[in-house]
């Protein structure tokens, strides 16, 4: 710093400024941003969460594109199963704005798990669907497995504190959905995704274990008033 | 003012102050990807009081006052992050036409002095030398009389001497 004096400095400093691209890419969201906020007839205060929305602008568009021009599009795409043509609007469009407006109130750990019961219980429903095949279970596999993997890539971020609830709650709903494991881990054995099957065959591997440990040690009786009584609190928590 | 008329301001108003706030923001925050979060957010909170009909005398003050209020809001929430996170955000220090490694590589070492002051002096250091503002002018932004801003612009000059002429 020897040769550093304050005129320097200050030259320095009226160098930093936007790159052209963050420039004009600002300029462009504002200009939208000011075509969506209209002067209005008589002024309204607007709350902050209007710009929460708008910095995810393009998410937002697009789910009011499908919201409006595309309706029916997107009520059907929400019900949309692993193997059908909406599937991946449903996962690569509405689930991301879904997360998006969802951020405020849910860890990415509490919405990975979301997404996981949502993965598994659309396998349940390809299984129990006219249009069954073992291509569609091996793709709710898939789905299943990279949703698990994104779970417990989230619960190993968190806090430990935190992890322990988040573990849980992920073994809770493995454990409610073992059936559903030993049939995908059975698809996924018959497909070339071999990461499908070592990831489903480790889940369902210690959700059985852990619920053999559970039953091993209770008595027959005891073990069904405590499981009563968890799945209360778990209702109660729900 | 009709809604076309209003926007063409308003986008005028951001070519011309857009790298100013950008700047005060990143001297603020030393975090290149939240200083254009903060400006993004400072100009939209502009828009918002436009299209109410507010009655706006000075728009750079409004801005500024603005934007120091987001960063109080972030210095909140969260703590601050380090130069380093900053130089790996990608700072676009290039002037006009092409980043040379030895301009960069001087912006640099002036951060890490910048970064040593207290935020009151990189505030008013910028706004006076860096944006050219007169004492009074600042003290609009700031909220605070002309004499406090220019016992602070004094402050922060011994502070930068203190740094890089540590034995003088």
């Amino acid at each position: 710093m020897n040769n550093m004096t304050i005129t320097k400095i200050i030259e320095a400093l009226k160098r930093v400024k936007l790159s052209v691209d963050a420039r004009s890419r600002m300029r462009e969201t504002l200009s939208t941003y000011a075509d969506f906020y209209t002067v209005p007839a008589n002024a309204v205060p607007v709350s902050r969460v209007n710009t929460f929305f708008f910095g995810r602008l393009p998410y937002v568009a697009v789910a009011f594109l499908l919201l409006t021009v595309g309706g029916g599009v997107s009520y059907a795409a929400h019900g949309a199963l692993p193997g059908s043509a909406l599937y991946g609007v449903k996962v690569g469009v509405l689930e991301p704005v879904e997360k998006l407006l969802t951020v405020p109130t849910q860890t990415d750990a509490e919405w990975s798990l979301t997404l996981a019961q949502r993965r598994l219980d659309e396998a349940d429903a390809v299984a129990s669907s006219s249009g069954h095949s073992v291509e569609r279970d091996e793709e709710a596999a898939h789905e299943v497995a990279n949703a698990a993997r994104e779970v417990e890539k989230n619960i190993n971020a968190l806090a430990s504190s935190s992890r322990e609830r988040a573990s849980s709650d992920f073994s809770k709903t493995l454990s409610e959905h073992e059936e559903t494991l030993a049939r995908l881990m059975t698809a996924a054995s018959t497909s070339e995704a071999t990461d499908t099957e070592e990831i489903l065959n480790k889940l369902f591997t210690e959700t059985h274990e852990r619920k053999g440990r559970s039953v091993s040690s209770s008595s027959p009786e005891r073990t069904r008033s405590e499981s009563t009584s968890e799945e209360r609190e778990g209702g109660e928590r729900d | 003012m009709d809604q076309n008329t209003l926007k063409a301001h308003f986008l005028t108003t951001y070519d011309q102050y857009a790298d100013a706030i950008y700047r005060f923001c990143q001297m603020k925050t030393s975090s290149a990807g939240l200083a254009e979060d903060l400006t993004q957010e400072t100009f939209m909170r502009l828009w918002q009081r436009m299209r109410e009909g507010q009655k706006i005398e000075h728009e750079q003050a409004l801005l500024y006052t603005i934007a120091r209020n987001l960063v109080i809001d972030w210095y909140r929430k969260k703590k601050e992050q380090s130069l380093d996170a900053m130089m790996e955000a990608g700072t676009d220090f290039a002037e006009e036409g092409g980043e040379g490694v030895t301009t960069t590589a001087e912006v640099r070492e002036v951060l890490e002095v910048v970064n040593q002051l207290d935020l009151p002096s990189r505030e008013v250091l910028l706004l006076r030398f860096v944006e050219g503002y007169a004492p009074h002018e600042i003290a609009k932004f700031l909220d605070t009389n002309a004499n406090v801003v220019s016992v602070r612009i004094n402050r922060a000059i011994k502070k930068v001497q203190s740094i890089i002429r540590p034995n003088e």
